[in-house]
C-alpha cells in the first residue's frame, strides 16, 4: 500500500503551484511532482493531450501498459468562474486508436482543483489484473484493493464508497464495461446528489481505466482550498461579467434551463436532420413524443427536477432529474444525444424506455451515443425490429452480463457491423456519429470527418451556425463556408475544453464579445498572464495540432478524415441530399492552423 | 379582401407553445389568403416577432417575409440549443 503526502509546493513567479499526481499501477508507487515546464500554462484538454502526446507511444496498444490515463481539471476549475467544473479524461482510445479527450461535469474536477492537483497520471499495468481504489485527501493518496466492488455497476460502486469514505467525497468510477475493457466503456463522475450520472462518455477511456486495474478514484477535498488568483479583484469582476452574460443570452438563460439538451429533438427533426433508424431518414414520426417539451411535462408531473446543475457553480442548469411513473428517481436527463440514439435512431418513441436504458448504461458504464448507434446497427442486422424497446433493453443487459453478444455490442457500432455483415455503419475513425445527419447538416459532417477524436459533435459544433443561427448563419445543405466554420469552432472548443468550461457557454460566447473577453480576463487575472484574444485561441489551436501529430504517428492520414461511404452515395430524405464537402476542402482544414501555430 | 385560398400546417415549439393554435387548427391547418407570408402567420397566432429565432417551412429555414404555398408545413422556434 503506497502512501503519498501531497505537501506544499511554493509558488514562484507565474509558475502554477498545482501538481501532477503520478500513479504506477505496475508497482503501486505514487509520486507528486510540480508541473514540469513543458506542461506549464496548460489545463483540461490542453494538458491531457500534451501529456499523451509527449509520454504515450502513438502506436502503443490502448489497453496495454504503455498507454496512460490522464484525469485533469481545467484551467479555471475550482475558481468562482461559472460553469467551470469539467473534468477532462485523456489517453489513447481503444475505440478509435486516436488520441482522446472526453470530458464530463459532476463534482470531481472541482475537488481535484481544491486539492491542488492539476492532473492524475495513471501509468503502467498490474500483473495480477486486480482492481484497486485510489483514495485522495488533503493528507495524501493511497491505493487499496477494490475487493467486493469488482463486477459491480457504477451505482452500487459509488454507494459502497460513499458509505465507506463519507458523503462529501466525489467519485470517479467504472462499471462492468470498464472492467471488461470494452471499447465503449465510460468513466463516470458523481453529481451533486452523489449519483454516477455524468460520464466521460466517448472513446472508451473507461476501458483504459479498467486495463490499469483502477475501479474508482475517491476524492475528499476536506482541508483543501479554492485556488488563489494572482489578481483576485480583477478575477471577480471578470467572473461577474461572465455570469451576467450567460444569464442574459436567451439560450443559456432560458432554453437550456427550461427544456434541457433535449430541446433539440423537435428542432433537428424539423430541420430534416434527425438520424432515424440507423441513419436512413432525417425525420422521425415519434419526435414530438420524445421531445424536450414532452420530457419537461413528464418530469414536472412526476415531481422530478426540470432544472438541475450537474456541478456546483453552473448557472445554465441544463441537467434534469427523471422519475418513474411512481415518482421515484430513475436517472438524469436523459440528454438529447441519449434520447436520439435510443429513440429516433432505434425507432423507439417511448421516453420511459429510453430513460431506463440511460440508467442501465450509466450503471454498466457505456457511452449512450455509441450504444444507441450500435443497437440501431444490430436492428439493421435483424437482431431486433426497429422500435422494439424490450429487445433493445435485453441487448443492453447482455453487455452487463458480458455474453459474447454483449461484448460484441459493447465494442461499438463498427465492430457490431463487421460481426453481423452490415455495411451501413455510421462511424468515423471507429466512433459513431451522433445526433445530426451530416447529409442535412454539412458543417457538422466536416467536424465528424476531421476531428482528432473521430465522429464527435462536441469537437466543433457547426450545428449552431447551420441550424440554430448562433455564431453565424450558413445553409446546412450546402458546402459553402463549412470548412472554415468547423475549423474556427474546433479551435474555440479545444480552448474551452482546456479552461474546464462547459461547452454550452459557447452558445453565449459565440454571440457575445463580452463573454469571450471575460474568459480571457479570468485566465489572465487568475494566473497573472497577459493573453490577447489570439493567445487565448492559440491554446485551442496548438492543442489540436498536438493531437493531429499524435494521430499521424499512430498511422492516421487524410483517408481517415472521411465520412462513411453511404453519406456520399445514399441521399437522405426529406432533403434527398448527400454530403458535398470535397475531400480536397476537408484536407485543407488544418492547413491555416499549421501555418499559424507550428513552432 | 381576404380570400381563404390555402391552408398550412403550423407547429410552435418550446417557449412559444403558449401561442399554439386551437386543436382544430392544428388538425385541419391554418387558413390563409393566397401569397400570405410567415410574418402574417405569426400575426394571426399572436406570436411576437422578437420571440422568434427561426422558422422551418418543409424542413428548410425561411425568412419571415417569404410567401407560403398551400400545404406548407411550418415549425416556429424561439432561440434554441442543446447537444
Amino acid at each position: 500500500m503506497a502512501v503519498l503526502l501531497l505537501g506544499s509546493h511554493v509558488c514562484e513567479g507565474t509558475e502554477n503551484p498545482m501538481k501532477l499526481l503520478r500513479i504506477s499501477m505496475t508497482d503501486g508507487s505514487l509520486q507528486s511532482q510540480p508541473i514540469p515546464p513543458q506542461y506549464q500554462g496548460l489545463g483540461g484538454r490542453a494538458l491531457t493531450s500534451a501529456i499523451v502526446a509527449a509520454e504515450v507511444p502513438p502506436r502503443c496498444a490502448p489497453l496495454g501498459p504503455n498507454n496512460k490515463l490522464i484525469l485533469a481539471p481545467g484551467l479555471l476549475t475550482g475558481t468562482s468562474a461559472a460553469c467551470s467544473g469539467r473534468l477532462s479524461a485523456g489517453g489513447k482510445s481503444p475505440l478509435t486508436g486516436t488520441i482522446k479527450e472526453s470530458n464530463a461535469g459532476g463534482t470531481a474536477s472541482q475537488h481535484l482543483a481544491r486539492l491542488g492537483i492539476a492532473a492524475i497520471v495513471v501509468e503502467g499495468q498490474p500483473k495480477n489484473g486486480l482492481q484497486q481504489v485510489l483514495h485522495i485527501t488533503a493528507d495524501g493518496a493511497k491505493l487499496t484493493p477494490a475487493d467486493k466492488l469488482e463486477g459491480q455497476g457504477n451505482y452500487a460502486t459509488v454507494e459502497s464508497l460513499f458509505t465507506k469514505f463519507g458523503q462529501k467525497c466525489s467519485i470517479i468510477s467504472i462499471g462492468q464495461a470498464g472492467e471488461m475493457k470494452l471499447a465503449t466503456a465510460t468513466i463516470a463522475v458523481t453529481d451533486p446528489e452523489n449519483r454516477p450520472t455524468r460520464h466521460c462518455g466517448r472513446g472508451g477511456l473507461g476501458a483504459v481505466m479498467g486495463s490499469k486495474g483502477l475501479k474508482a478514484v475517491v476524492i475528499d477535498a476536506a482541508g483543501g482550498k479554492r485556488p488563489e488568483s494572482a489578481d483576485p479583484k480583477t478575477f471577480s469582476e471578470a467572473a461577474r461579467i461572465f455570469t451576467a452574460e450567460l444569464k442574459k443570452h436567451p439560450v443559456t438563460s432560458s432554453t437550456l434551463p427550461t427544456y434541457g439538451t433535449n430541446a433539440l429533438t423537435n428542432v433537428i427533426n424539423q430541420a430534416g436532420a434527425l438520424p432515424t433508424r440507423n441513419f436512413t431518414s432525417g425525420n422521425f414520426e415519434g419526435a414530438e413524443k420524445t421531445s424536450g417539451e414532452t420530457q419537461r411535462d413528464m418530469i414536472l408531473a412526476r415531481d422530478g427536477l426540470a432544472k438541475h446543475a450537474c456541478h456546483p457553480g453552473c448557472v445554465i442548469q441544463c441537467s434534469r432529474i427523471y422519475n418513474t411513473k411512481k415518482k421515484e428517481y430513475l436517472t438524469k436527463g436523459p440528454e438529447y444525444e441519449t434520447v436520439w440514439a435510443h429513440g429516433a435512431n432505434c425507432g423507439i418513441d417511448d421516453l420511459d424506455t429510453i430513460a431506463e436504458m440511460d440508467r442501465l448504461e450509466d450503471d454498466i458504464g457505456v457511452d449512450t451515443i455509441e450504444t444507441g448507434a450500435t443497437l440501431a446497427v444490430a436492428m439493421a442486422a435483424g437482431l431486433a425490429e426497429f422500435g422494439d424497446g424490450k429487445a433493445a433493453m435485453r441487448m443492453v443487459n447482455e453487455i452487463a452480463q458480458g455474453t459474447p453478444l454483449g461484448r460484441t455490442l459493447g465494442s461499438g457500432a463498427e465492430v457490431t457491423g463487421k460481426v453481423f455483415g452490415i455495411s451501413h455503419v455510421p462511424t468515423v475513425k471507429g466512433q459513431s456519429m451522433p445526433a445530426y445527419d451530416p447529409r442535412a447538416v454539412q458543417g457538422i459532417g466536416v467536424t465528424y470527418a476531421t476531428s482528432t477524436m473521430g465522429a464527435d459533435h462536441t469537437a466543433g459544433y457547426a450545428v449552431a451556425p447551420n441550424i440554430l443561427k448562433v455564431g453565424g448563419d450558413l445553409d446546412p445543405l450546402k458546402p459553402d463556408g463549412q470548412v472554415e466554420a468547423s475549423r474556427n469552432l474546433q479551435v474555440a472548443t479545444a480552448m474551452l475544453d482546456s479552461a474546464g468550461l462547459c461547452l454550452f457557454v459557447a452558445f453565449c460566447v459565440l454571440d457575445s464579445p463580452a463573454a469571450f473577453g471575460a474568459i480571457r480576463d479570468m485566465l489572465n487575472a487568475h494566473y497573472g498572464w497577459t493573453l490577447s484574444d489570439d493567445d487565448l485561441l492559440a491554446i485551442g489551436g496548438k492543442t489540436l495540432l498536438k493531437e493531429r501529430t499524435f494521430n499521424k504517428a499512430a498511422g492516421f492520414g487524410p483517408a481517415d478524415d472521411r465520412l462513411p461511404e453511404f453519406c456520399y452515395t445514399e441521399p437522405l430524405p426529406p432533403h434527398n441530399t448527400v454530403f458535398q464537402v470535397t475531400d480536397q476542402d476537408l484536407d485543407q482544414l488544418f492547413k491555416p492552423l499549421e501555418e499559424k501555430y507550428s513552432s | 379582401m381576404v380570400d381563404v385560398s390555402m391552408k398550412v400546417q403550423v407547429k410552435v415549439f418550446a417557449t412559444l407553445r403558449k401561442y399554439a393554435p386551437a386543436e382544430s387548427v392544428q388538425k385541419d391547418g391554418l387558413e390563409l389568403a393566397e401569397g400570405a407570408t410567415i410574418r402574417q402567420v405569426l400575426q394571426q397566432l399572436g406570436v411576437p416577432e422578437p420571440e422568434v429565432a427561426f422558422v422551418f417551412v418543409n424542413s428548410k429555414r425561411h425568412k419571415l417575409d417569404e410567401p407560403l404555398s398551400d400545404g406548407d408545413e411550418l415549425g416556429i422556434f424561439p432561440p434554441m440549443a442543446g447537444g
